[in-house]
């Protein structure tokens, strides 16, 4: 019988065995913590280069002496202003169009349109052009301060941050006093001015946060804001700024999309509020109505990246008393125009750090005075240039120098304000630009200590790859002498590191180098000491580097980047017809069939692992996407809930077939699978049925038991699939094995009649069978692995659980053929190879793209109605990086794929683990050696036109990946340990 | 003329290759490859020559040129095969019929090579070919893929399971049709690779780069076979 052995009734556990094996696996566990620590440290370097800062200068403005004199004059300025921040408020959302496009989001939001047409002096609409990355925090802190953002602040949306610049909202309370500002809705305000939140402000009863983050629900923010607006109308002389702040047009659009109903409404009920503003401000020539958007959204309703559809906002501004110079054509202004032009029109100085210029037509005036242009343009560029002079990166541009002092030499001499204005004009506009490309200045020496750390480890990998050879050594064996080394090296490298780093004042980068070199080194010094094993390279393992090179190369050109999940479809079908050939060269029939049908069916699950698809933006008009309901919104389809209930049925089945190829379905099996698995997927099923009804419009009476039911179905499923059933398989290591006595007394009669003396002597009375023992390893992981497994497909939108499903499948079919092909032994890397080449597949067919704006953010309130640590970020980590921690908990699977233990035998199991930590090791190599190819072109490319929209963000991804890759490496190689350690415990 | 009778030379199922290396007079064949592979490369080289006939509509030029290409190949086949045998699906039968058999069994492989051509499809669509869209476009390349690597294969090797399971598992004797095959599947898989590039350009549409390629490692393979072929080197 296949998969099965004989052995006599368990015996006694030899103790000291147990323990040097306990050893023996808890050392080894330092190889992975190590290879990830230098990685960790090499990704920090390169991404504190590469990700860019710029300098936040204290200073706050004060009025200059130009305000007072005597050629300057200044527009009439307003007593207060309405700021009606409609967050995600596309700029053809407030525009007419006449053109026959039916969009359920055109000519909604008609009011704005309708004013500028009718009364140009009193209103008008403009194309408000933001500066990505088009995320909240990074807009509101633009329309705050006027300044730019760099890219390392995208990544602080989660926290927030305080704003520590000069600011509107700091200059209000310096000129009009304490507690003038009103503000009701987005509380991310709140942690950009904490000082809103304190003090006066709820004294007086003028702020009101909302919280921002809950995208699923597009009333309450809106509802409450609304509430407080009107009574805040009412109280006019409280405050001098009364900002609005509406999220249920940018929820609707991620959750929905734009061409939606649901956006249809929302865009009606910000119509009325605009109609119902403006009709109180009628009588009331003081107040200025600004409305606007921070940042627009793509053709699906998200945001973040620099596309057409994001950039461009709608600005809207309104007062009874005639203020603009009316234009023909629709003005486009950037979104930092909006702060100096406010500081005018409330007669504030311009912020400090102010970057943007005022907007001519509120300038002009409705009488059309240049010279009040001219005046706003002068105290601005003042304002600029005193900016430039108070830090030492701006120093030495002649250009700006020149162009500020022509401006100036044309103000004293001339009257012409117009040409005057244009030259000021110039300069800002100049020195806008020259900050655009400084603050895109990298810190080159950081860059390439992070790529020379990369290189060393990836050495330090593949020399540990290739000095252990797995079937008869166990790295335990050297760790005793090597880890010493590698400690004693990083102590060593950290402290002259941070010597030489202290006298050229880079302590911080000097020193995590030293430490990484330094340990790097101390492992090279320690393995030439030691006996070298030689084995021969295997072709398989050459492919798996060239692979890896090949995926890695990918990198240099920004189509390959943004076509890579079909590159890498081509690449694993490419694979599948490798391994189809190789099954072709068996020699067995039998096995032979058997591996050709694995890798056919290989090759189909690679080219269908490519269909599902989110499209970005660069991918238009070639690409379609299908991982929603359509392709603009993001709703999933009913269609992919109902495949999703037949994955939850179909693939405990094909877990058990493939199980049954080892007779390993005994035991704990039925259960975990056959009974187990299936429950959970159905009620993750479930889960996004119910989500998938909330979101119907007609259910709006149930919302609340939904949520209720919803919320219970995934806590409750969260708590089985993470804590439950991994802590179950801790306790009792639910082994597939069923043990089948047989009696042979019949037997050894028969043969005894026989006259066989040699049968009858060698059989035993009762022989004892263990089903399932051929798999004895494998099985027993796979059960762990799948209710990891089944965390992650919680987390995916529908179609992407039924993704990951086909993955686990894809990883079953590559196991299978492994072992018809040998792979594990001929060569440990290669399947560690496929696999990571597959998660990186996966990661884009459960709708990710390399995108900041593929971050399924909606997942955070899988679990939580709001932001709760550490729920809420383990499902987006789950979420984005499932695929990939998948990928580094399946890579034991890779050694213990139909392997059977062998009894009482300590060395086995220590060569068992060391197989373990060389499978670990490839996909280390695999992950090492795509960031390293990703930083070198990431570094090659860094002037490269579309650096920030593709490969800084898939400089991001990679990063993401390595961590994720390596951390679950740490993890598996944790899990398989206790593994071998059970098994030896059964069968030692 | 070229088509000697010598010793015949097929592939694997025979017991004893080694004895039938050495009398095959290389030279006029390598000529005869060298002739139909510049005779082939006209084809993809002269549409580019002849104001880029191919990248325009490459569906109407592929199937202009399909009977060319099928005429080329078997022309060739024709007269630098040695008088293969088609082993019908009783070997008792097998028989060498010298001069009308050659005829007849370029005939048949052609058929057979023409009815295998879905199945190329299907290879495409696996490495990505699109599914519902260019349909006519991807058949044609499968068309001139199966003249270029399957025909001359199916007439000069006996078609029976365990020659072309050496065949598919890549450890067949090298033969010039054999390398041509490998070699334009090469070809092909490397004429995919700049079809993502962002260059705008009209041949990088489907499937001109990959036809261009499945040429250009055809002819490769061809000459490389020719060349090496009864060396009894295994790939």
């Amino acid at each position: 019988m296949a998969g099965s052995a004989r052995t006599d009734p368990a015996s006694s556990v030899p103790r000291a065995g147990q323990s040097q094996l306990k050893y023996s696996t808890r050392i080894s566990l330092l190889v992975p913590i190590w290879f990830l620590t230098l990685q960790l440290l090499a990704l920090v370097l390169f991404a504190l280069g590469f990700l860019l800062t710029r300098p936040v200068l204290p200073d706050i403005a004060v009025k200059s002496v130009t305000y007072s004199n005597p050629d300057v004059l200044l527009p009439r300025e307003f007593k207060r202003v309405v700021i009606i921040l409609i967050d995600a408020l596309r700029h053809d959302f407030i525009t007419s169009s006449s053109g026959n496009n039916d969009a359920y989001y055109l000519n909604v939001l008609t009011t704005p349109s309708l004013l500028s047409a009718s009364e140009p002096e009193h209103a008008a609409v403009f194309k408000f052009i933001a500066d990505p990355p088009t995320t909240t925090l990074q807009r509101l802190k633009a329309l705050t301060t006027g300044s730019l953002p760099t890219f390392i602040d995208a990544g602080s949306n989660f926290n927030g941050a305080e704003v520590t610049e000069d600011s509107l909202i700091q200059q209000v309370p310096l000129s009009r006093g304490d507690g003038r500002i009103a503000f009701a809705g987005d509380d991310t305000w709140i942690s950009l001015f904490p000082s809103l939140s304190n003090g006066t402000y709820e004294d007086k009863n003028l702020t009101f946060p909302y919280e921002s983050f809950n995208v699923w629900d597009l009333h309450s923010v809106d509802a409450g804001v609304t509430s407080h607006l009107w009574p805040l109308l009412q109280r006019k002389d409280d405050w001098d700024i009364l900002i609005a702040h509406y999220l249920g047009v940018d929820h609707a659009g991620h959750r929905f999309g734009p061409n939606t109903p649901q956006m249809n409404e929302k865009l009606l009920e910000m119509d009325g509020v605009i109609k119902s503003v403006v009709n109180a401000i009628k009588d009331d020539d003081e107040t200025l109505l600004v409305v606007l958007g921070d940042h627009g959204m793509d053709e699906k309703g998200d945001h973040g990246g620099d596309s057409k559809g994001e950039i461009e906002a709608g600005l809207f501004l309104y007062s009874s008393r005639p203020f603009l110079a009316p234009v023909d054509q629709p003005e486009t202004v950037n979104q930092i125009d909006l702060v100096p032009t406010l500081s005018f029109l409330l007669d504030l100085p311009v912020p400090f750090n102010n970057l943007g210029s005022p907007i001519a037509s509120a300038m002009l005036g409705s009488d059309y005075n240049f010279q009040k242009l001219a005046s706003t343009s002068r105290i601005v560029a003042e304002q600029i240039y005193q900016y430039r002079s108070s830090h030492p990166s701006f120093e030495g541009n002649s250009e700006l120098a020149e162009l500020y002092s022509a401006a100036s030499e044309a103000w004293n001499s001339s009257q012409d304000y117009e040409s005057i204005s244009k030259l000021y004009l110039a300069y800002q506009e100049q020195n806008l630009k020259s900050c655009r490309e400084m603050w895109a200045r990298f810190d080159v020496p950081s860059m390439f200590a992070g790529i020379v750390i990369f290189v060393a480890t990836l050495g330090a990998l593949v020399v540990f790859y290739f000095s252990f050879d797995g079937e008869v050594d166990c790295p335990s064996d050297h760790l005793n002498f090597l880890a010493p080394k590698v400690g004693y090296g990083g102590v060593m490298g950290l402290v002259a590191g941070a010597g030489l780093g202290y006298l050229q004042s880079r302590l911080q980068i000097a020193a995590v180098f030293g430490c990484a070199m330094g340990s790097i080194i101390g492992f090279f010094q320690g393995v030439r000491k030691l006996p070298s094993t030689k084995s021969p390279v295997s072709k398989w393992t050459v492919l798996a580097l060239l692979s890896i090179i090949l995926h890695g190369i990918l990198f240099a050109s920004n189509s390959y980047v943004v076509w890579e999940a079909r590159s890498l479809s081509f690449l694993l079908v490419s694979f599948g017809f490798i391994f189809l050939v190789a099954s072709f060269r068996l020699p067995d029939a039998k096995s032979r069939a058997t591996a050709v049908i694995h890798a056919v069916v290989f090759i189909i699950q690679s080219r269908i692992a490519e269909y599902p698809r989110i499209c970005r933006e660069e991918q238009l008009p070639f690409c379609t996407s299908n991982f929603y309901a359509s392709t603009a919104s993001s709703v999933s389809s009913l269609p992919a809930i109902i495949v999703l209930f037949g994955t939850a049925m179909a693939l405990p089945a094909i877990i058990r077939s493939f199980l049954r190829t080892s007779a390993s379905y005994e035991g704990s099996a039925p259960l975990w699978v056959g009974f187990g698995l299936r429950v959970v997927l159905v009620l993750v099923g479930l889960y996004w049925t119910l989500d998938y009804v909330e979101a119907d419009p007609e259910a709006q009476a149930y919302v609340e038991v939904l949520k209720i039911c919803k919320y219970v179905v995934s806590r409750v499923l969260f708590g089985v699939t993470v804590l439950g059933a991994p802590l179950a398989w801790f306790r009792g290591l639910p082994f597939c094995l069923r043990v089948e006595m047989t009696n042979n007394q019949q037997k050894i009669k028969q043969a005894v009649q026989n006259g066989d003396v040699d049968t009858a002597s060698k059989t035993s009375p009762v022989s004892v069978e263990i089903i399932g023992f051929g798999n004895t390893y494998g099985s027993l992981y796979l059960l762990l692995f799948l209710s990891i497994f089944a965390a992650v497909a919680l987390c995916m939108k529908p179609v992407g659980g039924i993704a990951v499903a086909v993955m686990v499948y894809q990883i079953l079919t590559l196991l299978e053929l492994g072992d018809a092909l040998e792979l594990f032994t001929k060569s440990p890397i290669l399947t560690p190879t496929v696999i990571g080449l597959m998660a990186t597949q996966y990661y884009f067919a459960t709708g990710h793209q390399a995108t900041l704006a593929s971050i399924q953010w909606d997942v955070a309130f899988l679990f939580t109605e709001s932001i709760r640590p550490p729920l809420t970020h383990l499902a987006l980590i789950f979420n984005t990086l499932g695929p990939f921690i998948l990928a580094g908990l399946a890579v034991p699977l890779t050694v213990f794929y139909k392997l059977s233990p062998s009894p009482r035998d300590t060395r086995a199991s220590e060569v068992i683990m060391g197989r373990v930590v060389r499978a670990g090791t490839g996909a280390t190599i695999y992950a090492g050696g795509l960031i390293l190819l990703n930083c070198i072109m990431t570094f090659i490319l860094r002037r490269h036109l579309m650096v920030w929209k593709i490969f800084a963000p898939r400089f991001m991804l990679a990063g993401a990946t390595v961590i994720a890759i390596d951390g679950a490496i740490v993890a598996s190689t944790f899990l398989a340990s206790k593994a071998i350690q059970g098994v030896f415990e059964v069968f030692g | 003329m070229a088509r000697t009778k010598s010793t015949p030379r097929h592939i694997a199922a025979s017991p004893s290759p080694t004895s039938s290396a050495s009398p095959i007079p290389h030279k006029s064949y390598f000529l005869q490859h060298a002739i139909t592979s510049s005779a082939l490369l006209a084809f993809p080289v002269g549409t580019v020559v002849l104001s880029s006939l191919l990248p325009s509509d490459p569906v109407r030029t592929l199937g202009f040129f399909l009977p060319a290409v099928a005429f080329v190949q078997a022309l060739n086949i024709i007269f630098t095969h040695p008088g293969a045998e088609v082993v019908s699906k009783s070997r008792v039968t097998k028989k060498k019929k010298q001069s009308e058999g050659t005829v007849s069994t370029t005939i048949l492989g052609l058929m057979l090579s023409m009815l295998l051509t879905p199945f190329i499809h299907l290879v495409y669509v696996l490495f990505g070919a699109p599914v519902t869209v260019s349909v006519p476009a991807t058949f044609l390349l499968s068309a001139h893929t199966a003249l270029l690597a399957l025909f001359p294969l199916l007439c000069a090797v006996p078609l029976d399971g365990e020659t072309w399971m050496q065949i598919a598992a890549l450890k067949a004797p090298i033969t010039p049709a054999y390398v041509a095959a490998l070699g334009t599947i090469a070809g092909a898989w490397l004429g995919a690779v700049p079809i993502p590039l962002d260059w705008d350009r009209e041949w990088q549409t489907w499937p001109v780069t990959v036809v261009f390629g499945a040429y250009v490692g055809n002819a490769v393979g061809r000459l490389i076979g020719a060349v090496l072929s009864g060396k009894e080197k295994k790939l």
